[in-house]
């Protein structure tokens, strides 16, 4: 066996290994931990882009700079986002000294998520969706203060 | 018309790569993160794919090996295996990841439900391939791929700081909390990785075996390969240039494929933003045919099966069958509920697996005198290209950790 080979089979042998190890790490990892700060700060700064994003959409679409079809199906895909996000919190464990924060930031996400829904079908209703606008913004704004105390 | 053709399959390989469904997404979110911060990384995977494409370019014009002969012949059978396993998951993987893209930028365009949309995209491409010779798969996406321009116009447009993007060339070290920094690392071995994605080595070598290059075509290698990358490479700027000017301020991160015309929509207007989709459906579109038949290459190369999409499929019956499936298989996994988003960012950090795998081989072929006469590497394109596969090496040994650290990429 020459030395490349020998290089070579290490090589190989040690990222089979390292991979299948670091899967089963990963996984037992990430279903066992509770929810702790770095992940919470995740979660929120979603919520926090998913509301600035649908905002930025809703911008475009009352400057008619994006088709009615983009803008119905961009915010179908922003609400499904939010949706999806919010479900994963509340299926998360929080440590002890997070419970008040993770319940908030469950309630900011609801509220992101149910904002978010109420814009996208209200494009037609220009002071209904100035309304929901602002209230995105605001709610953007709260989720800031919140990953402040994280 | 020859050298028009010859200069496609670069374009259309440097598309498929450097805009795919991860790659347009993944820059958006770099510039909204990091700024230009992270251009140096871009500069080094444009140069390293540089180095290893005309590399394996110039062993197919010359040897007549494309990248799983070589592969086959410099590894052995057992390190061959290895190297075809992972590369075919990952070209699965990444083909089903570009089919929901293509699902989800029809869905942008024309409405209607996720899933018809993702099993339209399939038929499309399903048909699209029986029908069509190599030559029509490089030019239709190289062509059409080419209106992706329109985030360079945008970016231009949105008058960056040209200091600051130039000043990104440059390696810094991130500052801040121990997870940033992490996110930075991941962040960069992830773009290292979706820029060296190996999936465009194997199809530009297979291409200019299909293409008919010899000897005579070297010029022409060198120059496609530097004219595809760098163009490639400027598109990615312009996607980072963009998430930095419109995303960064805001302090948010665009989580989904729609949020990559946002930019041009905004400076440029309605019909720039319908341009930009058009322009990524047909970059998407590419990326999952040009994985699709990656990995029929791979595997009818290395069992020694006739292969070939300029050949009739009755005289390639095995290698037909091969990218069929991988495409009936890519679309089941999206059609049965797999987010195609979620699913490309962890395409990008598991292709690194293959990465050293597929360019040490290249690398060893294309300096062996035996195999390439006068052709074969000068000593400095042989000792640039060691110095990047020390790189990929690095990167592989990365990837997992990084990963892990950071929450599965999250932050």
């Amino acid at each position: 066996m020459n030395p490349p080979r020998i290089i070579l089979v290490v090589l190989i042998l040690s990222t089979v290994l390292s991979l299948v190890a670091a899967g089963y790490i990963f996984v037992a990892h990430e279903n066992n931990q509770p929810l702790a700060a770095g992940k919470l700060t995740i979660y929120t700064d979603d919520f926090r882009s998913l509301a600035l994003s649908t905002n930025m959409l809703a911008g475009l679409a009352a400057d008619k700079k994006v088709t009615r079809v983009f803008f119905d199906n961009q915010c179908e895909f922003l609400v499904q986002a939010g949706t999806q996000n919010e479900e994963s919190l509340r299926q998360e464990q929080p440590e002890q000294v997070l419970q008040t924060l993770h319940q908030q930031s469950i309630d900011l996400g609801g509220q992101v998520v149910e904002t978010m829904t109420s814009l996208c079908g209200y494009l037609d209703n220009p002071a209904v969706f100035k309304q929901n606008r602002d209230a995105l913004t605001g709610l953007a704004n709260q989720l800031d203060e919140l990953q402040k105390q994280l | 018309m020859r050298k028009y053709l010859d200069l496609m399959l670069g374009v259309a390989a440097a598309i498929g790569g450097f805009l795919d469904l991860g790659q347009m997404l993944f820059a958006l979110q770099i510039g909204a993160k990091f700024a230009y911060l992270q251009m140096w990384v871009l500069l080094l995977g444009t140069i390293a794919i540089i180095v290893f494409m005309e590399m394996s370019g110039r062993i197919a014009a010359v040897a007549q090996q494309p990248s799983f002969v070589v592969i086959r012949e410099q590894l052995g059978p057992r390190g061959g295996w290895v190297t075809l396993v992972a590369a075919t998951l990952v070209n699965l993987l990444t083909c089903a990841a570009e089919i929901g893209g293509v699902g989800i930028i029809l869905k942008l365009l024309l409405g209607g439900s996720l899933e018809w949309q993702t099993a339209l995209a399939f038929v499309a491409l399903f048909l699209f391939l029986m029908w069509a010779s190599f030559t029509w798969v490089e030019n239709l996406f190289g062509l059409l791929g080419l209106l992706t321009v329109v985030f360079a116009v945008a970016a231009y447009q949105l008058h960056p700081h040209w200091g600051d993007v130039f000043a990104g060339f440059i390696p810094s070290s991130p500052q801040g909390p121990s997870s940033d920094v992490f996110f930075y690392w991941y962040s960069a071995v992830a773009l290292f990785s979706a820029v060296l994605l190996p999936y465009e080595v194997y199809l530009y070598s297979s291409g200019a075996i299909e293409d008919d290059w010899d000897a005579e075509e070297l010029g022409v290698n060198r120059i496609t390969t530097i004219f595809g990358c760098v163009f490639g490479a400027l598109l990615t700027v312009a996607l980072i240039v963009i998430g930095a000017s419109i995303f960064q301020p805001l302090g948010m991160t665009p989580q989904l494929p729609g949020s990559t015309i946002y930019g041009s929509a905004m400076v440029l207007g309605k019909v720039a933003g319908v341009i930009a989709l058009v322009g990524m459906l047909f970059a998407i579109a590419g990326a999952a045919v040009e994985t699709g038949l990656s990995g029929a290459y791979g595997i009818a190369q290395f069992l020694g099966w006739p292969w070939g999409k300029s050949r009739k499929m009755k005289d390639v019956r095995r290698f037909t069958a091969t990218w069929m499936i991988i495409l009936a298989v890519g679309a089941a996994i999206i059609l049965f509920g797999v987010d195609p988003v979620k699913l490309v960012q962890y395409v990008i950090i598991i292709s690194v697996i293959p990465l050293p795998l597929t360019y040490y081989p290249v690398l060893m072929t294309a300096s062996d005198e035996k195999i390439m006469g006068k052709h074969k590497n000068p000593r400095w394109i042989t000792i640039a290209g060691w110095c990047f596969f020390v790189l990929t090496c690095i990167a592989t040994a990365a990837a997992i950790p990084l990963l892990i650290v950071t929450h599965g990429g999250q932050g």
